[in-house]
């Protein structure tokens, strides 16, 4: 085992820890957590087997592991990144309707003022 | 009241059913504008609107100077926005505080004097008249005083881009001088929250197939609206937040 198989086991191994504590503790988002848990498992996986993610590769018609993995990556980022960008917008919308609320409730009509 | 002027339909109608008409003197008229950072500008704009119209309604985008305080001491209705949340945002608010409080017709006008007094009558007069749901000020078929080439070039460019994403046919596109009656304002509802609300309300009106004029209005141009107007750059990215907001909306 290499000097960053090492590590990124580690690391993982902290990742999958804490979110196996917090799916058991946890009452509401618990799917959330258990997701989490298999993408740090998998990643575990891929990184001290990487024969297996080949293997993996060539059942799916892929050449290579590491493409599996590039592949799978970009579309995870293609799907966070639009979930996102749609949140952002949705919360963007709440912010303008609560500015406004807040600005027609507080409507001010003064006198005309003479100097 | 200023008297109306003759009005001179541009665009033919594609009315069918003419609005039933709103009589000048007694319509409830409201002025609505969104100001951001405008304490030098906004006075004279109020100034020169309040001797003819009562009811106007200015709506201050979060601005950090004291343009509430110029609203508020001019002695119109004043909306604050707590943050700054952008023209399209701030002209639906103070479009369905004109709703809330009975406006017949609702006129957006610039707080920064680029827009002329004197040609409200003429905005007014289609939506008056019931031939149209709503009226567009059209500085191409007007008169602008100052501008810019580079200007010009831009909004011809946003005229053709119009056309082909929205479908409608009209001679100015960004140009916030409007009249609406209060159904075809409360029909539209402007979710571009920055400047793209413009093509936003094109969309709308050739979607929900409302009744149109283009009106001649005069835009004049200053040093301090060009140094605070929408670069040629900014341009491409309204065009962007444009073309975002109609797939996810």
């Amino acid at each position: 085992m290499n000097t960053f198989q090492v590590v990124s086991l580690i690391l993982l191994a902290v990742l999958f820890l804490r979110d196996l504590r917090k799916w058991v503790r946890a009452r509401s988002g618990r799917g959330v957590r258990m997701l989490r848990c298999i993408v740090w498992a998998g990643a575990a996986v891929a990184i001290t087997m990487p024969d297996q993610l080949t293997y993996l590769a060539l059942h799916l018609g892929i050449h290579r592991g590491a493409d599996l993995v590039l592949y799978v990556t970009v579309l995870a980022f293609l799907w966070v990144s639009f979930t996102l960008y749609t949140r952002s917008l949705r919360l963007e919308r709440e912010l303008t309707s609560l500015t406004r609320h807040l600005a027609i409730r507080d409507a001010v009509h003064k006198p005309v003022q003479s100097d | 009241m200023l008297a109306i002027k003759p009005y001179e339909s541009v665009v033919p109608s594609i009315a069918t059913n003419p609005l039933p008409t709103l009589a000048a003197d007694s319509a409830s008229i409201w002025i609505v504008i969104a100001a951001y950072n405008e304490t030098s500008r906004l006075g004279k704009t109020l100034a020169e609107l309040l001797p003819h119209y009562s009811n106007v309604v200015v709506v201050d985008d979060g601005s950090r100077d004291d343009t509430a305080a110029v609203a508020e001491k001019a002695g119109v209705w004043t909306l604050r926005h707590p943050i700054n949340r952008g023209q399209g945002a701030a002209l639906q608010t103070g479009i369905d505080f004109a709703i809330q409080t009975g406006a017949d017709v609702i006129v957006t006008f610039d707080a920064d004097g680029q827009h002329d007094p004197a040609d409200i009558p003429a905005i007014l007069a289609p939506v008056l008249a019931g031939t149209a749901d709503i009226a567009l000020g059209s500085r191409f078929l007007g008169k602008t005083i100052g501008m810019p080439f580079s200007r010009r070039v831009v909004l011809k460019l946003a005229v053709i881009f119009t056309r082909i994403v929205s479908q409608i046919k009209v001679t100015d596109t960004h140009n916030g001088f409007r009249s609406f009656s209060r159904s075809a304002a409360t029909a539209i509802r402007i979710y571009q929250d920055r400047m793209a609300h413009a093509s936003e309300i094109l969309d709308e009106i050739r979607r929900q197939g409302l009744r149109y004029a283009e009106v001649p209005v005069t835009i004049r141009y200053t040093a301090g609206t060009l140094a605070k107007g929408q670069s040629s750059f900014n341009a491409v990215r309204i065009a962007w937040q444009f073309l975002v907001g109609k797939v996810t909306k």
